[in-house]
């Protein structure tokens, strides 16, 4: 491997991850493993330190935005500018909890299979109970659209806290156990339905 | 926390990126829809450059006169009453849109479109049609010629700012006009960000920041996060279609006038400028006071509640964590304005900085950064509408959701849906409605070649790259076969690029070359510098040059005075090879008297260089 703008051989470069060519300066980025954590040299876990984090992205951001470089002309613009968007991909994957979840499941989704029995059908019945009273009653209906909302919410925020406590406890630096990672795609499945369910919900109370 | 974040390489000498200063400065231009302005950076400090006419902005109004006669600012606004077919304002609520954008916008103008060609509207010029592209281009040459004027040099490398909720056609046509313009531009930058620019220079405060931008045809909200030299853009909202000019033709209809014609919006904006001072104002004949101006003025600014809302939303902030409120354009100076304002954010808007000048001075900051001379700041933004393509059913599928930081990158799979389908239609569309009908087409692309495969079968994968401008560019792969296709996406902003470089070729090959401003500064410098020299070093050789060659240096530097003001660009070059040539003994004299020591210490810094 060389680097991109003075062509000197960098096959000794030992550590991975973003590096500047000892003869010109020009950074680059070293290695297969693209994933969010790599490129923002984080440690591969759920429970992130989030000021860390900001401090990683805003000291990579600083070093190569391609505003630091416009005096060097287009080459450099170009090269800078994808590896100021691989920064900032990876920033944003990181920076919320449910996307920080994705990238650590990358690769593993397809060991488990999502049962959709698992989907809680309760509600949806209730969610058609109100919508056919909408006709005869408006002001039941929406009576009954709140609560089934703040329930909903309700549930949504205790399956939130089961998939942290479960996140946290996994290492996942190791292959994961079939049980844990089946516990958290169902969850992570349920999430999405009474999500679905919130938002409809809203739209009929507007 | 069981491990933490990798080492980050120590950057020991990062290479060259200072602009030499032997270069010429770059320069931060506002091309606003009512004003235009140009600022630079010196001494840390943006300025605002006078305009030709010794005003610090430009009316952004075009007059085309008889005989291809084309009058730029004050003097074009002149004519507003008297030409309103041939003057042309508010050019920019027509760059880079449709005939269709302008039927749905409803707004009128008293100079004639043509909007029989859905992609391009244009304007009628007596015989002519031409496009906004060209006229804006003609604000930017005045706006070029200012800054050589002021500056005593010629400029080519400009940031040109634009709403920050212009499309990706609104940012090309804009890119196209500095080009037309003979501009090379550095780089689109969004106004509400260049605006916290300039207030992070002027205030030297962290916090969380609203910009809250009212122009004369376009509204935009931007919240920042600023620390340290860092701005950080979190979210963007905002109308194209909305500004002072909306507030004009409101008050022209209340006082029964006909909103289109040129006198009516006259009169309105004078009463408008009035009010801001007074409570009450009278105006040829028509009277308007300030509690009716604000039963106007409140529907219209009602408009840009939602995009507020919207803004906070997607920076995920509450507005009670706001540290500042920056209000940004003309209309802002109205109480009702600051007033709304102040209710919509629950709190006093800062009116610390100039709301006309802030972004020209923001965007003088960004030429400075880009410069390479402000190693503090770094500028963050994002983009304002999501982008993606169509996929089956019509439905718009997003690849990067509006307020994504950019530069930004995203690449998704998508497969054909047909057996043995050998070829697949990119369609790439910006904006936020699920149904692409109802977002704005950027362009298309064929990817051909995909083997025969049976449906679902074949991988296509789509790359969206989005650059430092918020222009992007679209390339797809089919991972089978790897066949590859990239287009740097073109939307039909109303030229081509081809007709941009040749109507840019034309004007270059018909304006007179000698008359040219930045020619001409340049042998005015040149001149001085030779002037100066010739009279600080006269006095020191005086009794080594005989009377006879005395008396012709002076007639000579006297010539050369006399037409240097003038526009005679062969006159100030011949009498500057006139009079180095008439020094040329002179200049001999004094290297010799350096090289004697006679004169050691001493100036002489104009003749060596000179030769």
């Amino acid at each position: 491997m060389h680097c991109w703008n003075c062509k000197t051989d960098l096959s000794h470069q030992s550590s991975l991850g973003f590096f500047a060519c000892p003869k010109c300066s020009a950074p680059d980025f070293i290695g297969t493993d693209r994933s969010p954590f790599a490129v923002l040299g984080a440690p591969r876990q759920y429970d992130l330190d989030l000021s860390e984090l900001e401090e990683r992205y805003l000291a990579l951001s600083k070093w190569l935005h391609p505003d630091r470089y416009a005096t060097l002309g287009n080459t450099w613009t170009k090269k800078c500018g994808e590896l100021s968007a691989l920064v900032n991909e990876s920033y944003e994957s990181l920076k919320n909890s449910e996307s920080r979840l994705d990238a650590l499941l990358v690769g593993s989704s397809d060991l488990a299979k999502t049962n959709s029995d698992a989907i809680p059908t309760r509600y949806a019945e209730r969610f058609f109970e109100m919508q056919e009273l909408r006709m005869e009653d408006a002001a039941a209906a929406r009576a009954l659209a709140l609560s089934l909302q703040s329930e909903i919410k309700q549930e949504d925020n205790a399956l939130l806290e089961q998939i942290d406590r479960i996140a946290r406890s996994l290492n996942w630096n190791k292959p994961l156990e079939k049980q844990s990672l089946l516990t958290l795609m169902e969850t992570r499945a349920k999430r999405a339905y009474l999500r679905s369910l919130i938002a409809n919900l809203q739209k009929v109370l507007l | 926390m069981s491990s933490s974040f990798k080492e980050l390489p120590v950057i020991s000498a990062g290479p060259m990126t200072h602009r030499p200063s032997s270069q010429d400065p770059i320069i931060g231009i506002d091309l606003g829809t009512t004003n235009s302005l140009v600022a630079i950076v010196k001494n840390n400090t943006p300025i605002v450059l006078p305009s030709r006419e010794g005003r610090n902005l430009i009316p952004s109004i075009v007059h085309y006169g008889a005989d291809n006669n084309i009058e730029v600012g004050f003097s074009a606004k002149k004519r507003r009453s008297t030409d309103p077919k041939n003057t042309i304002y508010s050019a920019k609520r027509l760059l880079g849109r449709g005939a269709a954008d302008m039927l749905d916008s409803g707004i009128e103008f008293p100079y004639d479109l043509d909007l029989s060609s859905p992609q391009n509207v244009q304007i009628v010029i007596g015989e002519k049609k031409i496009t906004a592209i060209e006229v804006s281009a003609e604000i930017l040459r005045e706006i070029k010629l200012a800054a050589e004027t002021a500056l005593g040099r010629p400029v080519e490398d400009a940031v040109i700012t634009v709403p920050a909720y212009f499309n990706d056609s609104q940012r090309q046509a804009t890119r196209a006009a500095g080009r037309l313009a003979g501009l090379n531009v550095l780089r689109i930058l969004n106004e509400p960000t260049a605006a916290s620019l300039a207030y992070g220079l002027h205030e030297k405060k962290n916090g969380l920041v609203a910009v809250y931008d009212l122009g004369g045809g376009t509204f935009d909200v931007s919240i920042l996060k600023l620390r340290d030299g860092l701005f950080e853009v979190l979210s963007t909202a905002g109308d194209t279609q909305l500004g002072g000019d909306d507030i004009d033709i409101a008050i022209a209809r209340h006082l029964g006038l006909e909103a289109d014609s040129g006198k009516a919006l006259i009169i309105a904006e004078n009463l408008k400028i009035a009010l801001t001072t007074q409570k009450s104002a009278t105006f040829e004949g028509y009277a308007l006071s300030r509690e009716q101006l604000e039963t106007i003025v409140v529907p219209i600014l009602e408009k840009t509640r939602t995009a507020v809302e919207q803004s906070l939303i997607d920076a995920k902030i509450d507005r009670t964590e706001l540290t500042d409120v920056v209000l940004v354009g003309g209309p802002t100076r109205m109480p009702v304005v600051q007033q709304f304002a102040a209710q919509l954010f629950g709190r006093q808007p800062n009116c610390n900085l100039n709301p006309d000048e802030v972004v020209a001075l923001g965007a003088a900051v960004q030429a400075d950064i880009l410069a390479g001379n402000n190693r503090d700041f770094l500028l963050l933004d994002v983009v304002p509408l999501s982008l993606g393509i169509e996929t089956m059913g019509g439905t718009m599928n997003k690849l990067i959701p509006r307020n994504t930081r950019i530069p930004a990158m995203a690449k998704e799979q998508f497969t054909t849906y047909a057996e043995g389908q050998t070829k697949v239609a990119i369609n790439v569309y910006q904006g936020e409605r699920d149904l692409v009908t109802f977002n704005r087409k950027l362009g298309q692309f064929v990817l051909a070649g995909i083997p025969p495969l049976p449906a679902g079968l074949a991988r296509v994968e789509v790359t969206f790259l989005v650059d430092a401008d918020g222009i992007l560019s679209v390339s797809a792969k089919e991972l089978y076969s790897e066949v590859e296709q990239s287009i740097e996406v073109r939307p039909s902003y109303g030229l081509t690029d081809e007709q941009v470089e040749q109507m840019l070729a034309a004007y270059l090959d018909n304006k007179d070359e000698d008359l040219s401003v930045a020619k001409l500064v340049e042998a005015r410098n040149d001149a001085r510098t030779v002037l100066t020299a010739t009279e600080k070093a006269l006095p020191k050789v005086a009794d080594l040059l005989d009377k006879n060659e005395r008396i012709n240096i002076e007639t000579l530097t006297a010539n050369l005075r006399g037409v240097i003001e003038k526009e005679d660009l062969t006159a100030i070059k011949n009498a500057h090879k006139a009079l180095s040539d008439g020094t040329r003994h002179l200049a001999e004299l004094l290297i010799q008297a350096t090289l004697d020591k006679n004169f050691k210490n001493k100036n002489v810094d104009g003749f060596l260089k000179k030769g």
